[in-house]
């Protein structure tokens, strides 16, 4: 039996029903005026409409309950982990800094200080021959030794170090002012070529800007390495300044 | 609703946060540190949301998926209308990004009992959560599989069915189908259930 309303342009049940069901599936907007005029000349579809938009509402209702569920969790948490992640990788994107391929969440970062770094430590060993021709191939993980200065356009005319070819690799520094009371984080992540950038040393709390390592921490390092300075003010929160550069050992 | 609490949902108007919005995309500062604040919370979703799904991915793997979620979110920033507040805008990003990385994270096709699985449909949750009653999830135990999965990515993650379809390796047609059989099996159940859903 055929309880579908005849409808001027809707002829049979199963245009009523093709349209019920391309409303449901978001393919013809309710405002469509076919829509109109069968809900005003069916009741069977009309009802069935309607049915449908209140499935529709509970189950929505029921996401957004889920939702505002998460979002109260995450919202009230008193710490958020991973807020420096969050921090860095949206302060990158806005300066506009490409997101690079390091992995782990932990550093995946090359930013255009770490990348300028990069250019000049890369001249710097053209210009003085401290790697000469040799491609950074370490076969031998020992560190790196005498003193950096960057040249003009790199970070904040920021030296830093260590750069070179010595196994006496024993003291990092770099020029970055905090405010009194602040200090330093010394990050040191793998980056040799395949890593996910593993942190391996972290120095915390540093209130000159240096780093000497320890001959335990010295043997933690890999061939390729990424440094990472981040600031603190006295309160413990993270400043803006950072610097990054990477470093790496050569065979002797 | 309580008034101290935030309103999450709010689907009128948030012109202070398309306003933040637009003052992001034209790179202010100011704005840009409120907007990173905001976002703050992303990190936290995605580990609350991994934590309810049994945890399927590992620290590094989540670790990953925060930052990839923040490129979407920024990229996306552009597309945010103002329908709700940046914080639930961002939920459903994250959302998607979770789910597809879950099933990258496969790295095959995902049956429908593995996606269960994850997902947490055919299972209940091991912890009720204040949501785990309301009308719509008690709809959802009237569902099974496919639909089920369906349903509650339409809903429930807020996808388009060309985003379902791709992350459930189907045409977009087989998922509209099963949608459409679900929401008309929910209708035949739902008078005997009116009572219950309308209170």
């Amino acid at each position: 039996m055929n309880e579908h309303q005849e409808i001027e342009g809707l002829a049979n049940s199963a245009e009523h029903e093709e349209l019920v069901r391309r409303v449901l599936l978001e393919e013809v907007p309710q405002a469509d005026e076919r829509v109109h005029r069968l809900v005003a000349g069916c009741p069977r579809c009309s009802t069935q409409l309607k049915e449908h938009a209140q499935i529709s509402a509970m189950l929505n209702e029921g996401g957004d309950l889920e939702m505002q569920s998460i979002l109260r969790e995450a919202l009230e948490m008193d710490q958020f982990p991973g807020d420096e992640q969050v921090d860095r990788v949206l302060s990158s994107l806005a300066a506009g800094e490409p997101v690079g391929t390091l992995g782990g969440g932990r550093w995946r970062f090359r930013s255009v200080a770490m990348l300028a770094a990069a250019a000049a430590l890369i001249l710097a060993v053209v210009l003085t021959g401290g790697f000469g021709e040799e491609e950074p191939t370490p076969e031998r993980a020992t560190h790196l030794g005498p003193t950096q200065e960057a040249g003009e356009g790199t970070t904040s005319g920021a030296q830093f170090g260590p750069q070179g070819h010595d196994a006496d690799f024993s003291r990092v520094y770099w020029e970055l002012e905090i405010p009194d009371g602040g200090f330093y984080e010394v990050r040191v992540y793998d980056n040799t070529a395949g890593s996910r950038g593993e942190l391996l040393i972290t120095a915390e709390e540093l209130e000159d800007p240096e780093w000497r390592p320890k001959k335990m921490e010295r043997e933690k390092l890999t061939e390729a390495v990424l440094f990472e300075v981040v600031c603190f003010d006295a309160a413990g929160q993270r400043l803006e300044q950072r610097l990054s550069w990477p470093a790496w050992s050569v065979s002797e | 609703m309580n008034p101290m609490e935030p309103n999450l949902t709010n689907t009128s108007s948030n012109e202070d946060d398309l306003e933040l919005a637009r003052r992001v995309l034209a790179n202010e500062t100011k704005a840009v540190e409120s907007f990173v604040m905001r976002m703050r919370c992303v990190g936290s979703i995605l580990r609350i949301r991994n934590a309810r799904f049994g945890r399927p991915l590992d620290r590094a793997a989540l670790g990953d998926l925060v930052q990839d979620t923040l490129i979407v979110i920024w990229r996306r920033l552009s597309s945010y209308e103002g329908r709700g507040p940046l914080e639930a805008w961002a939920y459903r990003i994250a959302s998607y990004e979770l789910l597809s990385a879950l099933r990258a994270s496969r790295r095959r096709p995902v049956t429908s009992s593995e996606f269960d699985q994850v997902y947490a449909i055919a299972a209940p949750a091991p912890e009720p959560t204040p949501d785990s009653n309301s009308s719509g999830n008690r709809l959802m135990r009237h569902l099974r599989g496919r639909e089920a999965q369906i349903v509650r990515l339409k809903h429930f993650e807020d996808l388009s069915f060309e985003e379902i379809a791709k992350l459930l390796e189907v045409a977009p047609s087989t998922a509209k189908t099963h949608y459409y059989r679900a929401v008309e099996k929910l209708r035949t159940i739902l008078a005997p259930l009116a009572g219950e859903v309308g209170t």
